[in-house]
């Protein structure tokens, strides 16, 4: 695997309460790329993902070790900032969670937050976010409106809008099109082409196929492991594991 | 074991494409079994039988492609289909081939005088049987030893080709043969030529095993 | 069939519950409303009452003490009970700690009113008679806020738990401090049920007597400040029952305050509603 790497895991092991559910987990994430993580449910997907951004924090009982190294510091250290680190890796989740506020604040949230208050910088830092989660066009006569009031497919793209306003340089997505229908998916999927650009993009998928369109590495995760990480087209054309093969061609899961 | 109904197609299109070998392995051994007895009843039974194999070749094509847009397969499941899928090309070809030997064989109408050693052009028509046999054993089978073995077999092929042809273009320059032989001849050429093609059809083939089994598409000429 | 017949018995049952809760609450309120109405008029809402029970005057007095002992449990109870449910829901995790405070805040809520009032008497009226001024608003609006805490923060945790974890994530995960999520995320979102657990407790305040009888002292004047004695509605109410047996005055004063609690749950209710309406951006 050529590429810059942007996040490096080392050795990382999760715990909730006795029930490990993440075992010796070793990858490497490379910069401005998509890395899809698939593998049936409870596998550990979303459990490896938070920890990218330290939201299992947020659940009793959890414990780690190992070394997740981005920029340089282990970012599982307990000293890290987990606020400064939450402006540099954010998350989309797979509800789409707008905030009950209009679609103009949504945006805003971040920027607010982080000490901005000029109207004029806002509506900028609005428009570029919305722009660069290609909803810009769809909203930008309504940004006074309730978030709540879009589709599904739009609160999604506007909860990334939300997260490019605050620009942080890693997407963590957590199978952001689950809930959506097939049109608002290849929109978001279209959008993740353009976003890999600018972000460095790790995505939870049930989908394979998805996950087959939209990225350059897979890893596939099985009972809290990661069985095989390889690039996408060698993980669905010729996997290396049995337990792999299994899963992508249906045998089970 | 989930999605039983997928593995069963995909059972089938194997069957389909090995059914769809032995008919042109047929074709194969009836073409030069013709060609040996000047058996222009044979071949002519041989160029009529070709629209078997298209037909095959189209159904088996659709079976693929719907598999494909419907099943999303993966990796030997994948795999299995994409050879398939090109193998088909392969046989067609090769079925191809057999119905221009037999035209050759009722174009001459005679058993043909061959002015070079009879025992190279023997063993060349043997090897090429032979592989056109064992690639579709071998996929049949999976059998990757089998299909690795066919790029030094198509080795010795090319080298009998070019020595027969060598040895009859000397027989044409230095005048041994008569009026009467010389379009016998140039058939000759004509089928050895084919044969030739047939071969490398089979090494395709062979190639196209190893890629279903293990996933290396490097070596693929 | 058998079954069928049951089921059809057993909803007839609840029906007839439901119908029978609900005439008995149509029966109290045209009871009193009917006797009471009629004395309600300008003069009865803005004249205080006579000394001994004297005919032809008003409640004002007693009024304006059921509004300031009110105001002044929901001044206490309010950031107490909300910022427990607070630190409760957003800050603990689901430990020992939070269950004994839970616990404890339906012990609280099971008292009975008398034993709380006697607690507000031997406290606040005798021990701390320099600081409040013995029976008076003060008094009475302290205790009464140990009626409305519990009732508030129940509740108030309850709308803090029904907003959805996706948000408080969504909030954190865009860098947002914990803080910061609560407020501008968290407490928006749980606004109209927090409001509602303090109105239910505001409601509780108004309605109380047996805390207040020990507590406030009852005098009919007119107060000046938090450490005058007085004498809300319901206090009133069973102060002339019992020593004037003056019933017309009695349902005219309940009328007066049960039109005000109506008005207060129809009022919340109705903004609450809107709130919750632009939350959802109908
Ligand atoms: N907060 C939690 N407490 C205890 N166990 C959890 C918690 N979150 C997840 N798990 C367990 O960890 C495993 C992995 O879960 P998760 O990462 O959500 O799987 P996936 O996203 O791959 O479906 C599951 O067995 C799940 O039950
Ligand atoms: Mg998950």
């Amino acid at each position: 695997m050529s590429g810059e790497i942007e996040i490096s895991i080392k050795n990382l092991n999760l715990w909730f309460g006795n029930f490990q559910a993440l075992k010796n987990i070793n990858i490497e994430i490379q910069k401005n790329a998509v890395t899809a993580l698939i593998g049936p449910s409870g596998c550990g997907k979303s459990t490896f993902i938070k920890t990218l951004d330290r939201m299992n924090d947020l659940v009793d009982n959890v414990k780690f070790t190992g070394e997740v190294i981005y920029k340089g510091r282990n970012i599982l250290d307990s000293d890290t900032d987990v606020v400064e680190l939450r402006k540099e890796i954010g998350m989309v989740f797979q509800k789409p969670n707008p905030f009950p506020k209009s679609i103009f604040d949504n945006v805003a949230y971040g920027p607010r937050v982080h000490g901005i208050r000029d109207k004029k910088t806002l509506h900028e830092i609005a428009e570029r976010s919305l722009k660069g989660a290609a909803i810009w066009d769809e909203v930008k006569d309504r940004l006074n409106e309730s978030a709540l009031r879009l589709s599904g497919g739009q609160q999604q793209r506007l909860c990334i809008a939300r997260l490019l306003a605050v620009e942080p340089d890693v997407l963590l997505m957590d199978e952001p099109a689950s809930a959506l229908d097939p049109i608002a998916t290849s929109k978001i999927e279209d959008l993740l082409h353009e976003l890999k650009k600018d972000y460095t993009i790790v995505i939870v998928t049930h989908n394979m196929q998805q996950a087959a369109r939209v990225s350059s590495h897979t890893a596939f995760f099985w009972l809290g492991e990661i069985v095989e990480y390889a690039s996408t087209i060698d993980l669905f054309e010729r996997p290396r594991n049995k337990r792999t093969e299994d899963y992508v061609t249906g045998k089970f899961g | 074991m989930a999605r039983n109904r997928f593995t069963r197609k995909l059972n089938q299109l194997r069957d389909d494409v090995t059914d769809m070998g032995a008919i042109t392995l047929q074709s194969v051994e009836d073409a030069l079994a013709a060609l040996e007895t000047s058996n222009t009843a044979l071949a002519e039974r041989v160029i009529a039988n070709d629209n078997r194999i298209d037909t095959l070749d189209r159904k088996i094509e659709s079976q693929c492609i719907k598999l494909l847009a419907l099943e999303q397969p993966m990796a030997k499941d994948l795999r299995v289909i994409a050879t398939s899928f090109k193998m088909i090309t392969d046989l067609e070809r090769i079925g191809d081939w057999t119905v221009d030997i037999s035209e050759e064989v009722v174009t001459m109408g005679k058993p043909i005088h061959i002015p070079v050693s009879a025992s190279k052009f023997n063993e060349l028509v043997a090897d090429v049987k032979a592989m056109v046999a064992d690639s579709i054993e071998a996929y049949a089978q999976g059998d990757v030893q089998q299909a690795r073995s066919f790029e030094a077999r198509d080795d010795r092929i090319d080298y009998l080709y070019k020595d027969i042809v060598n040895n009859m273009v000397n027989a044409l320059a230095q005048g041994k043969c008569s009026t009467e032989t010389v379009s016998d001849v140039t058939s000759l050429l004509y089928i050895i030529r084919y044969l030739e093609r047939i071969a490398d059809h089979a090494v395709n083939i062979g190639n196209r095993v190893c890629y279903m089994e293990e996933g290396e598409r490097a070596f693929l000429k | 069939m058998a079954a069928k017949l049951r089921e059809t018995a057993a909803i007839g049952l609840l029906w007839g519950a439901g119908i029978a809760t609900l005439l008995i609450l149509i029966v109290i309120l045209a009871y009193i409303l009917v006797n009471g109405l009629p004395l309600i008029s300008w003069h009865f809402l803005t004249t205080n009452p006579g000394v001994r029970g004297q005919q032809g005057t008003g409640i004002y007095s007693t009024i304006v003490a059921t509004v300031a002992v009110t105001g002044l449990a929901l001044l206490v109870a309010a950031p107490l009970s909300v910022g427990g449910a607070i630190y409760l829901n957003e800050y603990t995790k689901e430990n020992l700690l939070r269950k004994v405070f839970r616990q404890a805040a339906e012990v609280l809520a099971g008292i009975p009113s008398i034993i709380i009032g006697l607690f507000g008497f031997l406290f606040f009226v005798i021990y701390l008679q320099p600081y409040t001024g013995g029976w008076s608003v003060l008094s009475g609006g302290l205790t009464l806020a140990f009626m409305v805490l519990p009732i508030s923060l129940r509740i108030s945790e309850e709308a803090l738990k029904a907003v959805p974890g996706e948000l408080r994530e969504g909030s954190l995960g865009l860098g947002a401090t914990k803080w910061q999520s609560i407020t501008t995320v968290v407490m928006p979102t749980a606004l109209p049920g927090i409001i509602t657990g303090l109105i239910l407790g505001a409601g509780r305040a108004i309605g109380e007597t047996a805390a207040i009888l020990l507590t406030v002292g009852g005098a009919l004047g007119l107060i000046h400040g938090v450490r005058d004695p007085a004498c809300p509605m319901t206090l009133y109410i069973y102060n002339i029952l019992t020593e004037y047996n003056d019933t017309t005055t009695a349902y005219g004063t309940a009328a007066v305050l049960i039109i005000a609690i109506l008005a207060i749950t129809f009022t919340t209710d109705y903004l609450m509603n809107r709130y919750t309406k632009k939350l959802k951006g109908l």
